[in-house]
C-alpha cells in the first residue's frame, strides 16, 4: 500500500470512526447509567419482594411457553417457506413478517378485537377466556415473537445443501426421517440461535400483552409490566432493580445467540 | 435392467427419453440445462415426470397409465452427486451406516468395514467428511450409495470436482466396480474422457430431446458432435 493519502481520506474515515465510537459510549453509558443509578442495598430487598418473585416466576413459564408454541409454529412454516415454491409465496411470507413491523399497541388491539368480540365468546364456552388473563400473556408474546422464530428457522433452513435430503431419500429414509436425522441435525445451530432470539423478544413484549392481558398487578404481572407499574407509582429503585436483571438476561441471550450462530458460521 | 419412457414437461421445453438399458454404463451427454439431471431425479423418484413408465427389473417404479410412482426411500436406486454430499455431521462409518439403518436389511447385506477397505478407504472410517480429500469423499460416497444393494446406480457428474490424477484413477475404479456389481450404472458428465473410457451406450441431449445414439463412440465423433 502507498502513503498516498489526501486529507480528505482522513476525514472520511476519522467522521466514520468517531460515529462508531461515540455510539458504543453511549450505549456503555445507557448500561452504566442503570447500575450507578440503582442502590445495592435496595437490589437485594427487591430480590426478596414477593411482587418480584411473582413477576420473574411468571415471565420464565410465560415466556418459556411462548418461546416453545412459536418454535412448533415456527418449524413447519420455516420449512415450507424455505423448501417449497408456490404462488403467494412472498405474500405469504410478507404477511407473517407482519407483527415485527407492526406497532405492538397495534398488533394488541388486533389481538383484543380477535379474542374479544370475534372469538371471545366461544372460547369462554370452553372454558379458555384469552382477553385479560395469563393465557392471552402467552398468546401477545407468542405473536410478536413467533415471526422471528420463523425468520431464523427459514434462514437456518435455507443455509443447507437440499442434496443431503434428497440422497438420504435414496439410501432409504421417508421425509419425516430425513428431516429429523439430516435437516435438524444439521440446522441445530441456526435453531437454537433463533430460539434464543425468539425468547429474547418474548422477554421484552409489553405493549401487545398490556393490550390483551392487561397490566394487573400479582395476575399479569412480566418483569416488563413490574416496570411499567412501579415506575408509575413512583417506585422508581424497584423499577431500577428489575430493568437490570432484565438487561442481564437478555445480555446473557445475545452473548448465547452469537455463540450459536457464530459456530454456524465457522462450520 | 432398466426400462423407461418418459416426458417431462420443463418450463422452457419438455423433456422426452426412452431407454433400454441392461448391465451397461450408460452416458448421458449434453450442455448445461439439457435436462440431464432432471432424468436422473425422475429415476431416482425425486422428481416426478409428466408422463411415460419407469421399470427396473420387472418392478414398477413409475406409470402414468396406472398411476404408480413410488417413493425414492423404496427404489433401490443409488445416487452419487457431483460434491459427494456426504452428511457433514457423521463421521465415514456413520455416512456409510445410514443407508443400511434405514432399512432391514437381511443377513447378505454387506459389511460397511469391508466395502471401506475395498474402496482403500478402511482407515479413514472414524474421520469426518471435512477431513477428507475429494477423490476420498467420493470413495465414500460410492461406498455409501452401494452399501444398501442398489438395482441402478446413478452418477450425476461424480469426477467434475477432482483433479486430473484422481479423476482418472476413480475413472478406472468405477468401471471395475460395475463389473464387480453388475447392474446398469447411468452416468452423467461433461467430459468427454469420462464417456468414452467408461461409456457402453451414450445419449447425446438436446433440450430434453436424445439427438443421437450409440452403442460404442470414438474420441473424434463426440468432438464434432459437440461442436
Amino acid at each position: 500500500m502507498k502513503f498516498s493519502k489526501k486529507p480528505g481520506d482522513y476525514i472520511f474515515q476519522g467522521v466514520f470512526w468517531l460515529v462508531f465510537i461515540s455510539t458504543a459510549i453511549f450505549m456503555l453509558m445507557l448500561i452504566a447509567g442503570l447500575f450507578l443509578f440503582g442502590e445495592w442495598a435496595t437490589f437485594f430487598e427487591v430480590l426478596k419482594n414477593p411482587e418480584f418473585h411473582f413477576a420473574i416466576t411468571f415471565t420464565l413459564w410465560t415466556t418459556l411457553l411462548a418461546t416453545v408454541f412459536s418454535a412448533l409454529v415456527a418449524i413447519p412454516c420455516g420449512y415450507i417457506l424455505s423448501r417449497y415454491k408456490f404462488p403467494g409465496r412472498i405474500i405469504i411470507d410478507t404477511i407473517l413478517d407482519v407483527p415485527i413491523v407492526l406497532p405492538p399497541l397495534v398488533s394488541g388491539v388486533a389481538l383484543l378485537i380477535f379474542f374479544g368480540p370475534l372469538f371471545g365468546e366461544t372460547l369462554a364456552k370452553w372454558g379458555l377466556d384469552v382477553v385479560f388473563s395469563s393465557r392471552g400473556v402467552v398468546i401477545a408474546q407468542c405473536f410478536v415473537a413467533a415471526p422471528f422464530a420463523i425468520k431464523t428457522f427459514k434462514h437456518a433452513f435455507d443455509s443447507i445443501d437440499t442434496r443431503l435430503e434428497k440422497v438420504a431419500r435414496t439410501l432409504g429414509y421417508t421425509p419425516y426421517k430425513v428431516f429429523l436425522k439430516v435437516t435438524i441435525p444439521l440446522t441445530k445451530n441456526g435453531l437454537l440461535g433463533g430460539l434464543t432470539m425468539t425468547w429474547a423478544r418474548a422477554l421484552g413484549e409489553f405493549g401487545a400483552t398490556a393490550m390483551l392481558a392487561g397490566v394487573t398487578r400479582l395476575k399479569t404481572e412480566t418483569l416488563s409490566v413490574a416496570i411499567f407499574l412501579n415506575m408509575s407509582v413512583g417506585d422508581t429503585q424497584f423499577a431500577l432493580v428489575t430493568a437490570i436483571i432484565m438487561l442481564m438476561i437478555s445480555l446473557t441471550l445475545l452473548v448465547t445467540f452469537k455463540i450459536f450462530t457464530g459456530v454456524e458460521v465457522r462450520l | 435392467m432398466l426400462e423407461a419412457s418418459i416426458q417431462k414437461k420443463l418450463w422452457h421445453f419438455t423433456l422426452h427419453l426412452e431407454l433400454q438399458l441392461k448391465n451397461e454404463i450408460l452416458v448421458l451427454w449434453g450442455h448445461s440445462g439439457a435436462g440431464k439431471t432432471t432424468i436422473l431425479h425422475c429415476l431416482a423418484g425425486l422428481v416426478k415426470p409428466s408422463s411415460g413408465f419407469i421399470k427396473l427389473d420387472q418392478q414398477v417404479l413409475y406409470s402414468s397409465a396406472d398411476k404408480i410412482h413410488l417413493s425414492p426411500q423404496i427404489r433401490n436406486v443409488g445416487y452419487l452427486f457431483q460434491d459427494y454430499a456426504l452428511f457433514p455431521h457423521m463421521t465415514v462409518r456413520q455416512n456409510v451406516m445410514y443407508g443400511l439403518k434405514s432399512k432391514k436389511h437381511n443377513k447378505s447385506s454387506l459389511d460397511p468395514v469391508e466395502l471401506l477397505n475395498s474402496f482403500g478407504v478402511g482407515h479413514l472410517i472414524d474421520r469426518y467428511p471435512r477431513q477428507l480429500s475429494g477423490g476420498e469423499k467420493q470413495r465414500v460416497a460410492l461406498a455409501r450409495a452401494l452399501a444398501v444393494q442398489p438395482k441402478l446406480l446413478l452418477l450425476d457428474e461424480p469426477f467434475s470436482a477432482l483433479d486430473k490424477n484422481t479423476r482418472e484413477s476413480l475413472r478406472q475404479e468405477v468401471k471395475k466396480l460395475h463389473r464387480q456389481w453388475q447392474i446398469p450404472f447411468i452416468l452423467v458428465t461433461h467430459d468427454e474422457e469420462d464417456a468414452n473410457f467408461l461409456g457402453d451406450r451414450l445419449i447425446l441431449l438436446n433440450k430434453g430431446q436424445p439427438s443421437q445414439e450409440d452403442d460404442k463412440i470414438a474420441s473424434s465423433q463426440l468432438v464434432c458432435r459437440e461442436g
